[in-house]
């Protein structure tokens, strides 16, 4: 399936999926800071590769990431990124102590990120599973602070968007009680595209 | 005569697949696209019931459900949204919502607790 001729009930079909997903990452995330979480109506971008470093301020803006790939029925990834300061507010609630505390990134700050990002991704993929009647399983998180256009560099790569464009499936997580703004992005392998949309009905 | 259901989700696909669920069980559907136009189908239509998403462009669905019951204190509200959060499902309990179902559901799911949300005296 070339991304270009998804049609717009397709189109609609994967927004809903990267809805559900990150919703129940939404509730994983409140659990884990005991906050409310709340979510902005995903966006689903069909963007030059490119422009994909603008949606975080450019490409030399300075991110956490925490990437997983996905195994079983689809392919293609997770990808978890939060700027430098909403990626050490996260440690601060996870280990429950003033946002601000956490200054720089240590590897303890890197495994918490990690263990996050990991247990997002998991409710992410598999509400998913559900929805599609799919087996799907993340792999091993790897972490990475970087500025975001190298990270989305490495990641568009690995899964094999060759093509000009990219379709990003991007969500913003955020609290009104603390500082933790965050994207989760959805990236199926071009492949894996057809047997999502097949499971959903949308071919 | 059968019931009627003002389906609302921003998500046309999602529309679909409640719609499909019950559209076969006889019920009369309507849809809205997001919480305003959901406020303003309700009081042109006056279903027997409504399922709303919670987020949605224009409008959320709580905000929606609150000013649906506002406008009618006696509106049955099912929130059908992947927003599990405890936090969240409280508070549109206590906004009035009868019940709520987390996506992605089971069709079955689906029907019974719209049955039982027509079957329940709204407070």
């Amino acid at each position: 399936m070339r991304i270009e001729d998804l049609t717009a009930m397709q189109l609609d079909a994967l927004r809903e999926v990267g809805s559900i997903g990150a919703g129940h990452a939404a509730t994983a995330l409140s659990q884990l800071v005991d906050h409310r979480i709340d979510l902005e109506v995903p966006q689903l971008e069909l963007l030059p590769i490119g422009s994909v470093p603008d949606v975080f301020g450019g490409p030399e803006t300075l991110v956490g990431a925490v990437y997983d790939r996905m195994l079983g029925d689809l392919g293609g990834g997770l990808l978890f990124v939060a700027p430098r300061d909403s990626s050490l507010a996260l440690v601060d609630l996870m280990r429950n102590r003033p946002v601000g505390t956490a200054k720089s990134f240590g590897t303890e700050e890197e495994a918490m990120i990690t263990h996050v990002a990991s247990i997002l991704a998991a409710s992410y993929v598999a509400s998913i599973a559900r929805l599609a009647d799919l087996n799907i399983l993340p792999a091993k998180p790897s972490f990475a602070l970087d500025m975001a256009g190298a990270i989305l560099e490495v990641v568009t790569a690995e899964i094999g968007m060759r093509a000009e464009n990219a379709l990003l499936l991007r969500t913003r997580f955020f609290s009104e009680e603390t500082t933790v703004d965050a994207y989760m992005f959805f990236l199926p392998d071009p492949d894996s595209l057809d047997v999502l949309l097949g499971r959903l009905g949308v071919v | 005569m059968s019931s009627t259901v003002l389906v609302v989700d921003d998500a046309a696909f999602m529309r679909m697949m409640i719609r499909d669920i019950l559209a076969k069980e006889g019920y009369v559907i309507h849809e809205a696209v997001n919480g305003r136009d959901a406020v303003d189908k309700y009081e042109e239509i006056h279903p027997d019931l409504v399922t709303l998403d919670i987020t949605m462009p224009e409008m959320n669905g709580l905000d929606a459900l609150r000013l649906i019951r506002d406008g009618d204190p006696q509106a049955r509200v099912l929130m059908v949204s992947a927003m599990g959060q405890q936090k969240m499902i409280v508070e549109a309990l206590e906004a009035g919502a009868m019940d709520f179902l987390v996506k992605p559901f089971q069709p079955t799911k689906v029907l019974e607790t719209v049955k039982k949300c027509l079957q329940t005296t709204p407070h």
